[in-house]
């Protein structure tokens, strides 16, 4: 999980015409830009390249990080390798590209498969460049989605953090004592330091349990923010616009270009 | 690998998300009193508990790696029904926040990597059981083939997702073979990797571990989020405050 979502308020976030926007607003234009994106038919390559296109104006409206984005980039290698099988494994008709003789259709779907993955890496790089979690959980309230599962999302992306900190200590420490640098060995170390985080992390939870119920609460977790971060960003009717843009266009493309 | 967008038509996607929000919707009441309570630390650090462990990338040579899909794991752990609920907070987060696994698609990862192989896992396990009298180690084997079986089943449901809605670009017949032989190796290593966690889990904290607890537990309430259950904690492993530094 990139850094961006780190637990509680990013100050180094910058402020870009996106973090005007309401959480609820990105979010919801997001799911309907990345369906629109997913519907179109890898038929039409044109299409595709203009969502793309749309995809790269939005993230660089949103001020993304671009690093950050190539590092996502590695979610893309096993579709590139889905790509090539589906390019070789195909059926007829077959193309020559160079010298070698690949699946036309399996070509096309391989590859359309590929560009969508990269315009939905694109599109949540945009997201998360412009909006701190708190603020997406606080959104996902105005859209219905349920409490419990909002808390749920919220408490743990918090435990996330953590947990990730706690097995890189767990695992150094077993790979530390373990004698041998044999690959078998070091899986085993793995998978039983795997075990010892659960154990820690189950315990997190009663302590987190306990720590809720000694400040009164009914033995929840803290709540879900709210209040002035609730309130952050414009939802008005132009907001909702030009959250609503990019997946308008991507429509508009895969039906003129079809 | 997650399901990315595109390759599985949108009628079947629907379907599948139908199925998976109807699933989680009854996950949610049977893992009932921990997430109406408001209780939701134990299935939240379980998420990102399932979280973490993918990410846990392992080499197994060749230059590939193997991750750990984790919902046998938890299904034995904390029980199928709380299982699919934080695999749902899991594929939501990979899709929206992280990229990975197509939007459309959510729905048919929650039934591949949450659903089938929880279900699988704890049912062949519930069979299992009473063979196994209580002795640890045979237990952590068993839920380790278990857990293979229940990744197994995550295959063969990929495979019928493909055949009923996949592209017609390539034949059925070879991409069932190529996710056939792939998880042939994935569920071994689901299967070593599940039993040395769950082994680990046993020797330390059996109490922890929901599928060899009491029979006749209430769904969702965990003996082990309640403070004072299980047996005396030594003193190194008592759990550490919130963000401070905790020893290894």
């Amino acid at each position: 999980m990139s850094a961006s979502h780190a637990a509680g308020p990013a100050p180094d976030r910058l402020r870009g015409p996106l973090t005007a926007l309401a959480a609820e607003v990105k979010v919801v234009g997001l799911v309907a830009f990345l369906v629109a994106v997913a519907v179109t038919p890898p038929t039409a390559p044109w299409a595709l390249a203009a969502q793309g296109a749309v995809a790269a104006a939005v993230a660089v409206a949103a001020l993304v990080d671009w690093r950050a984005v190539t590092g996502r980039l590695a979610l893309d290698l096993p579709l590139a390798v889905l790509a090539v099988a589906y390019a070789l494994a195909g059926r007829a008709p077959h193309v020559e590209v160079a010298g070698l003789s690949l699946s036309e259709p399996g070509l096309r779907v391989g590859l359309g498969i590929l560009v969508k993955a990269t315009i939905g890496i694109v599109s949540v790089s945009a997201l998360a460049a412009s909006t701190s979690l708190p603020d997406t959980v606080a959104g996902l309230a105005r859209v219905g989605v349920p409490a419990w599962f909002r808390q749920l999302l919220a408490l743990s992306a918090r435990q996330l953090q953590v947990l990730r900190a706690d097995l890189a200590r767990i695992r150094r420490a077993v790979e530390v004592r373990t004698a041998s640098q044999r690959r078998t060995v070091v899986l085993a170390a793995g998978a039983r330091s795997l075990g010892a985080l659960f154990i820690r992390s189950t315990e997190r939870a009663e302590s987190l349990r306990l720590a809720a119920a000694l400040r009164g609460g009914d033995g929840g977790p803290a709540a879900v923010p709210s209040g002035e971060v609730a309130g952050r960003g414009s939802r008005g009717a132009a907001a909702w616009a030009a959250g609503l843009l990019p997946a308008a266009v991507a429509v508009a493309v895969s039906v003129v270009l079809r | 690998m997650h399901i990315p967008d595109g390759w599985i038509d949108l009628p079947t996607s629907a379907g599948a998300a139908a199925v998976a929000a109807g699933s989680v919707g009854v996950a949610a009441r049977r893992a009932g009193a921990a997430l109406r309570e408001k209780a939701t630390s134990l299935p939240a650090v379980v998420a990102a508990y399932l979280l973490v462990a993918q990410l846990l990338v392992l080499p197994v040579g060749l230059g590939t790696s193997a991750h750990l899909i984790g919902a046998g794991l938890a299904a034995l752990l904390v029980g199928p029904a709380m299982t699919v609920v934080c695999v749902a907070v899991v594929v939501v987060v990979q899709a929206l926040l992280l990229a990975d696994g197509g939007v459309t698609a959510i729905g048919l990862n929650l039934v591949n990597d949450g659903i089938i192989p929880a279900l699988v896992t704890a049912g062949l396990f519930a069979l299992a059981r009473p063979a196994l009298r209580g002795r640890r180690r045979a237990q952590a084997v068993v839920g380790g083939v278990c857990a293979g079986a229940g990744s197994l089943a995550a295959a063969a449901a990929v495979t019928a997702e493909f055949a009923v809605g996949g592209t017609d670009a390539v034949s059925t017949a070879t991409v069932a073979a190529s996710i056939g032989g792939a998880h042939v190796v994935v569920a071994a290593l689901e299967a070593t990797l599940t039993a040395l966690a769950l082994g680990t889990v046993l020797r330390l904290r059996p109490d922890l571990v929901r599928a060899v607890g009491p029979r006749r537990a209430r769904p969702g309430t965990p003996a082990t989020v309640s403070p004072g259950a299980g047996p005396p904690v030594p003193a190194d492993h008592r759990p550490a405050r919130d963000g401070e530094a905790s020893r290894p």
